[in-house]
């Protein structure tokens, strides 16, 4: 029954997820490497699962929760390193040989990567995953209200960065 | 997405977890935090001993050492104090010459005996 309902999650999340995380982590490898724990996670948390949030909120809510985890053992990292994670993490796109956009899509994304945290899930579930926000309001915990002025702040910082250089 | 995955990647990932052992993570894996605590246990232990036993004089002084550092005088004066009464020589009578001398009845010498 578990195993059941596990393969059907696979076949349905993975590419989903496997984009969300990439969005964030910009390296296929790392990506691989999480989305891996993310589905060991939600195996071990699914006999828990007791259907009071909608399956896909839940699932994005332990995805999001790893991502936000790596990223903050990346900044602690970061700390011993010197280097900051968004400049790591810019680097990474410049560096990725799998990134085929254009310039403009290159800066978009290494905009949201300059982004505070909670701006740049915003912004990734609503401008990407074309979330509403009632569902990025039970992934996140964060009211509604709060999530609106989150994604109209993080929408102007990259407006302005994008118009600046084009 | 601006990005590319390697051909077949989510094909290859799909039957990866299907397969993939008891769907936990592997011993190991589920071990490395408790080992860790163990480490730093082990490490902290080891280190705080290896503190203490280097920055804690050891206790070996004797009493005479006190006594030496307690009363301010040098240890060549103490000696040399010490070897002047072992080599004085002093008999009962002496001692008892002393006290009547300082003004202690000989009745009282007798109830002390």
């Amino acid at each position: 029954m578990q195993e059941e309902a596990f393969r059907g999650i696979v076949d349905a999340y993975t590419e989903r997820l496997y984009w969300h995380v990439r969005r964030f982590l910009c390296s296929h490898e790392d990506t691989n490497d999480l989305l891996q724990d993310i589905f060991i996670k939600i195996w071990s948390a699914l006999p828990s699962f007791r259907g009071e949030a909608r399956l896909y909120t839940w699932i994005y809510r332990i995805a999001t929760n790893e991502v936000l985890n790596y990223l903050r053992r990346q900044k602690f990292k970061a700390l011993l390193s010197l280097d900051s994670v968004s400049a790591s993490l810019e680097r990474k796109i410049d560096e990725d040989a799998g990134f085929n956009g254009d310039e403009l899509q290159r800066e978009l994304h290494k905009a949201i990567r300059r982004l505070p945290e909670k701006q740049r899930i915003v912004f990734s579930l609503r401008y990407f995953d074309e979330m509403k926000y009632e569902d990025i309001s039970e992934i996140t915990g964060t009211s509604v209200g709060a999530l609106k002025a989150s994604y109209h702040h993080a929408y102007s910082k990259i407006k302005n960065e994008l118009q600046r250089l084009f | 997405m601006p990005f590319s995955v390697p051909e077949g990647y989510f094909e290859a990932f799909k039957v990866e977890m299907d397969t993939f052992e008891g769907k936990e993570p592997g011993l190991f894996r589920r071990l490395v935090p408790y080992m860790a605590m163990a480490a730093a246990f082990l490490f902290l232990v080891t280190g705080g001993t290896f503190l203490l036993q280097h920055t804690v004089p050891e206790e070996d002084f004797t009493q005479e050492d006190f006594l030496v550092f307690s009363s301010g005088i040098s240890n060549y004066e103490y000696y040399e104090e010490m070897e002047h009464i072992a080599d004085a020589d002093i008999e009962d009578e002496d001692i008892i010459e002393y006290l009547i001398y300082s003004g202690i009845s000989a009745e009282e010498i007798e109830l002390s005996k």
